[in-house]
């Protein structure tokens, strides 16, 4: 599992807790990867949006201005079930090597 | 590297690289990105975004970009054949053929290709350099017509018989140089900023076919200068070249 797949994975995984725009979601992952350029993350970002992993839709909270907000689909939610498996059987490997 | 460098870089990449619908929706994106980061970005470095031309070609993938790259090198190759004919000065039996195809090639793949995806663009004017740029061609067009009347009127009369073929050659390789080199800025103009701009290519194309047959006509050494209507052959290829660089600079401005 590459950290490609980490990152499409926290991706994921943090549009299925919410909707969030897209300066939001570059700010939490490169919180968690510093080492990884927002650039990297938002073509990530916007390679799941072609693969209909994610959609987009205008939208606005109170009186603040509109802004472009992601939420996943059908296809993003399996696709998120599908490398949280690989990743816990990596773990669970890593785990059986003894390496923690 | 502050915000207007860094977009600068990345936004010219981008439209070289993406078509332009998808750059104008990614830049949009990076412009709500930098107006969350704007006081902070201003003046300081914004090493999370990276090298701008690193970004923009993490952005445009292969399959998006190589055929973009394929076309390109296709439409400069119509323009590129007929410059080294024209500065060569050595042309195949037929050169007529040869400059229809090119000519009626780079027509059809600047018309396919950049053909508008929506009608948005034609809601803004057209640029006004394209409009002096055309002007250009335009005149430049004409030094083929003019070298075949002073040919017909016998008008090189005057000149030291060694210089009339040079002088005449000269003209034409340097104004068709010329608007070849108007032709591929065209091009890249049609890729980075307005698709219009492949009028600019369409006319260059067509200025330097008529330029290479003129050329071909003064290398082939058959005239017949005896019979009064030499000419006109000539000039109905002239007339023919010119009627396609018209119609199809007209639809490439639509």
């Amino acid at each position: 599992m590459l950290k490609k797949d980490l990152i499409v994975l926290c991706l994921l995984h943090i549009l299925s807790v919410e909707d969030l725009y897209g300066y939001e979601i570059l700010r939490r992952i490169y919180q968690s990867f510093p080492d990884t350029q927002e650039s990297s993350i938002y073509a990530l970002l916007r390679e799941l949006c072609k693969q209909q992993c994610t959609e987009q839709y205008a939208g606005k909270i109170s009186d603040g201005p509109t802004r472009k907000y992601y939420r996943i689909t059908k296809k993003g939610l399996e696709q998120r079930d599908a490398l949280l498996h690989q990743w816990r059987r990596l773990r669970d490997t890593l785990s059986a090597l003894g390496i923690e | 590297m502050n915000k207007q460098i860094f977009l600068k870089k990345f936004s010219r990449t981008l439209r070289w690289r993406l078509p332009k619908s998808e750059a104008d929706e990614i830049l949009a994106d990076y412009d709500e990105i930098f107006s969350h980061h704007l006081e902070a970005y201003d003046d300081i470095s914004i090493p999370q975004l990276g090298n701008p031309v690193q970004a923009a070609k993490r952005l445009s993938p292969a399959k998006v970009y190589y055929p973009w790259l394929a076309v390109f090198g296709m439409m400069t190759c119509c323009l590129l054949l007929s410059e080294i004919l024209l500065l060569h000065a050595s042309f195949p039996r037929y050169p007529d053929i040869l400059m229809y195809i090119l000519l009626l090639l780079g027509l059809a793949i600047s018309i396919v290709w950049f053909r508008p995806k929506h009608r948005a663009h034609q809601k803004t004017p057209v640029p006004k350099h394209l409009f002096y740029m055309l002007l250009v061609l335009v005149v430049m067009a004409m030094v083929p017509v003019a070298m075949l009347a002073y040919l017909r009127m016998n008008l090189f009369q005057h000149l030291p018989f060694s210089l009339h073929g040079n002088i005449a050659g000269l003209v034409l390789q340097l104004s068709g140089t010329m608007a070849a080199a108007l032709g591929l800025y065209g091009l890249i103009k049609a890729r980075l900023s307005d698709s219009r701009w492949r009028c600019l290519y369409v006319m260059g194309l067509s200025v330097l076919a008529s330029c290479v047959l003129e050329l071909a006509l003064l290398h082939s050494m058959s005239l017949d200068i005896s019979s009064a209507d030499w000419w006109i052959p000539y000039a109905t290829n002239l007339g023919i070249v010119w009627g396609i660089g018209l119609i199809g600079s007209g639809v490439s401005l639509c």
